[in-house]
């Protein structure tokens, strides 16, 4: 049946992009989101000054140079080009996106799934660890543990996750307890399947889809957050061109030089507005029957 | 009797709600032969669909086993644990309920449904199993397999779906089949073909079936033998036939009594009288004395037992000896 499955497949990629023709909004996002991450990964290999890129130089006499078309972006106070150090930043705040929504779900979804379908003490226990960590405000925990945890980019992931897993352990709770009293598990065990096979066949794929859109969110305001750390000097460190710290870099001379900190701002916007375009469109393209509806609805506009 | 393939015995069920208990069932007995029809009628709350949830081994969270036992050959199916009950859903004992659609999963499609439930329960391979699952489409009287096993939930109408749950319910040739009011929710069109349906499946799989209905038409379009349960016990119980033109007990007169007649013209439904008894309480007496306009003294103070009146006719109450 592999045949008919690549065609599940491919008609899966077809919706997508018929739904996505139709829909501008979601068709941007999707765009901004696709260029951060083509971006991200190619960023190191594309760089016109590298040694720039990474912070390794100092020249003098091209220190706060305005936009031209040699600086796209200007140079900051050590002369270096602001616009490779932005294109490399996309690589950085990438890794910081990934792996904090990563970690965080690999944490929070399975304690989430674990304790709303099995419930009972173990449920009780899980639940109450996870509002344990959700009693502190997160930036502020993150704050600290990175504070702890010492300077750097790993440190700054962790810390992030760390304070991020436990509202996807929340919400995963919910939407399991919700699901699991649904018709179709109760049939799927009166059919005879194991509980390995009604968890994840029928129970968290149901429950997934709001998950799905909160870490496309989260994914921007991880970007956000890191930058924050950053700024505030606990996350990475100089001379790495994070968006965030780029932005702090260019604080102080904010007068005499707006580039320095306008344009990584601007990746930052652009890349958080992205990921909330799409998730946007991603709860509807999750669920087979909106998508039915959407497809109908526009193609009898 | 060797013919004997279930035998509920002595079944007393209680729901934990949070303003206290609700006695679901009081000493529910009865015997499925191999191949019978049975159909379990009462009304809302009387305790029919406990008695086949605890059969199917699917009773929700809160209920709680008082007394009694459920025998599968020398299986308690009431008291198996999780891994050894797998053995018997499914393969030995399968189930239709009342939302075609709600009882699948609207993420995948039929063919994945279908294909999971042949796989781990026969252990058969996706070829063998998407073989399977589209002969027994076309068992169900679904035309074409191929583009139903492709098809999302969402996509089919109520009657298709019914179907295809029967052919899921009924794909891994299960000795017993529990259909929990499987036609309510279908137009009466959809209702007499799924009847018929059912009747096919019994004959070509030998399966016994336990329809669990409302609606005393379907009951006696289906069954062999009606059970019929008021207020969590069997008040009466034998073949179709006798019980629907011989009713012995009171509340089943009543209850045929309320069937509108098409030839007779009458200006107003008729019921019966008064509700049913408050289930968080214990009963004492017969629990349908209340409403009788029969009853008497004893009525409310002793509980009828279910006696055998003649060979396979069984009735709850003080009018009839043995």
């Amino acid at each position: 049946m592999d045949r008919s499955e690549a065609k599940t497949m491919m008609s899966e990629v077809k919706a997508l992009f018929t739904l996505m023709r139709k829909n501008i909004v979601a068709m941007v996002g999707f765009i901004l989101v696709v260029a951060f991450f083509v971006i991200g990964i190619i960023s190191p290999y594309i760089l016109t000054r590298p040694e720039d890129a990474w912070g390794s130089t100092f020249n003098v006499s091209a220190r706060y140079l305005p936009p031209s078309w040699e600086h796209p972006f200007g140079t900051d106070e050590f002369g270096r080009d602001m616009f490779n150090r932005v294109i490399l930043g996309a690589r950085f705040s990438l890794i910081i996106a990934v792996g904090v929504v990563g970690l965080a779900l690999v944490l929070g979804v399975p304690i989430g799934l674990i304790a709303g379908y099995s419930g009972g003490r173990l449920g009780t226990i899980l639940m109450r660890l996870t509002d344990m960590f959700l009693a502190f405000p997160p930036l502020l925990l993150a704050i600290a543990l990175a504070a702890t945890l010492g300077r750097g980019l790993a440190n700054a992931i962790i810390a992030l996750a760390l304070s991020w897993w436990p509202w996807y352990a929340r919400l995963v709770y919910v939407q399991v307890n919700t699901v699991k009293n649904m018709p179709y598990v109760d049939a799927a065990r009166v059919l005879g399947l194991d509980s390995f096979t009604i968890m994840f066949r029928h129970v968290l794929p149901n429950a997934l889809t709001p998950v799905v859109i909160q870490a496309s969110l989260d994914m921007g305001s991880a970007v956000l957050e890191a930058a924050g750390l950053s700024f505030l000097g606990i996350g990475v460190q100089p001379p790495t061109p994070e968006w965030g710290l780029l932005v702090s870099e260019g604080w102080q001379s904010i007068n005499v030089a707006w580039w320095i900190s306008f344009f990584p701002g601007l990746a930052i916007v652009t890349t958080v507005l992205g990921f909330n375009l799409l998730a946007e469109f991603a709860r509807e393209f999750m669920d087979p029957r909106l998508r039915i509806t959407m497809m109908a609805k526009r193609w009898f506009k | 009797m060797k013919n004997t393939i279930l035998q509920v015995r002595d079944l007393s069920i209680v729901y934990d709600t949070p303003f206290g208990m609700t006695h679901a069932t009081a000493g529910v007995t009865f015997d499925v032969k191999r191949g019978e029809s049975i159909s379990l009628v009462g009304e809302s709350g009387s305790g029919k669909s406990t008695v086949g949830l605890a059969i199917a081994m699917a009773l929700p969270p809160n209920a709680r086993i008082v007394n009694g036992s459920i025998l599968y050959g020398d299986v308690d199916l009431l008291r198996l644990e999780e891994d050894e009950r797998r053995r018997y859903s499914g393969r030995e004992i399968s189930a239709v309920f009342q939302d075609p659609l709600a009882t699948l999963n609207p993420l995948f499609t039929i063919g994945e449904q279908m294909t999971d439930v042949l796989m781990s329960n026969l252990g058969l391979s996706k070829e063998e199993a998407f073989k399977r699952a589209k002969e027994f489409l076309k068992k169900v009287g679904l035309t074409d397999p191929e583009r139903i096993l492709r098809s999302f939930p969402h996509e089919l109408s109520g009657g298709m779906l019914q179907r295809v749950n029967i052919a899921i319910a009924t794909s891994t040739k299960p000795k017993i089949l529990v259909a929990d009011e499987p036609t309510t929710m279908l137009d009466v069109i959809s209702q007499a073909q799924i009847l018929e349906l059912f009747e096919e499946l019994k004959r070509d799989l030998d399966l016994a079936l336990l329809f669990i209905t409302h609606n005393l038409g379907v009951a006696s379009k289906i069954a062999d033998r009606i059970i019929v349960m008021y207020a969590g016990t069997i008040v009466e119980d034998g073949p179709v036939d006798d019980v629907l033109s011989k009713p012995l007990h009171p509340y089943t007169v009543g209850l045929l009594d309320c069937v509108p007649r098409i030839h007779v013209k009458e200006k107003r439904l008729k019921s019966i009288p008064g509700f049913p008894p408050d289930l968080s309480r214990p009963i004492n007496g017969c629990p349908f004395a209340d409403r009788c306009n029969e009853a008497s003294d004893v009525c409310r103070k002793t509980k009828p037992e279910l006696i055998e009146v003649v060979p396979g006719r069984r009735v709850a109450c003080f009018k009839y000896k043995r």
